[in-house]
């Protein structure tokens, strides 16, 4: 069966690197978060007040993966020319199941 | 744990990723990769202390239908000791352009804008070189 193409939305790599720039500024400012991080993961922005984004995002997440690397969601509420400051992702970090 | 950083449990991460939880000051290295659309993907990788980017590296990485596999096509890093910019090419060495700025926080961040403002030029310009051979 032919896989489904994702069809991408207007101006997608802008509005990725927007949010992208969004939660290292948060990062920066609060960086007691990174040691909540793992080393090395996939970053998944799921802006809330873009669907648009939050569904393209999971689709590509669906589709290409994350080459075995821990996958780190970060819900944003952000719109481009919002002030950074005012930005407060909720990061979803794996950590390992109790043995 | 910080309010905003929610636990999601998983049964198949190794011992590594267990040993997250370090006490604050602790230099840590951290790398991640954003896919941002499907031929082109963001990559970048800090070593934080106190919450001071002491080194980094920002790479935007394409793929293209002439090559296979992920290419780095810019990128922005630390390395000799000043933040700069690494224009990549296919058949070339790398050309070192110097950020005037020292922070290396405000350069990593100036890094990631302009990508968002030039990424499309440095795609296309990329292209161009790769059909030059």
């Amino acid at each position: 069966m032919a896989q489904k193409k994702i069809k991408a939305p207007q101006r997608v790599v802008e509005r990725n690197l927007f949010l992208v720039g969004q939660i290292m500024k948060y990062l920066m400012n609060n960086p007691q978060v990174f040691a909540s991080l793992p080393d090395h993961f996939e970053l998944v922005v799921l802006p809330e007040n873009d669907p648009e984004m939050r569904v393209y995002n999971l689709e590509l997440l669906d589709k290409y993966g994350s080459e075995g690397k821990p996958i780190v969601f970060a819900r944003v509420r952000a719109l481009e020319g919002q002030d950074s400051i005012s930005v407060k992702p909720s990061l979803f970090v794996p950590i390992p199941a109790a043995a | 744990m910080h309010p905003n950083v929610f636990p999601v449990y998983l049964s198949n991460m190794g011992k590594q990723e267990s040993e997250e939880f370090l006490p604050d000051g602790i230099m840590r290295i951290v790398e991640f990769h954003r896919l941002l659309e499907k031929d082109t993907a963001l990559r970048v990788r800090f070593e934080l202390e106190r919450g001071k980017i002491l080194k980094f590296t920002v790479q935007m990485e394409c793929r293209f239908v002439e090559i296979e596999g992920w290419i780095s096509i810019v990128r922005y890093d630390t390395a000799h000791g000043f933040a700069h910019c690494d224009i990549l090419f296919p058949y070339d060495k790398p050309k070192k352009i110097k950020m005037e700025i020292k922070d290396y926080n405000d350069a990593l961040t100036a890094a990631i804008n302009d990508l968002g403002i030039n990424w499309k030029r440095y795609r296309k310009r990329y292209e161009e070189w790769l059909r030059k051979k």
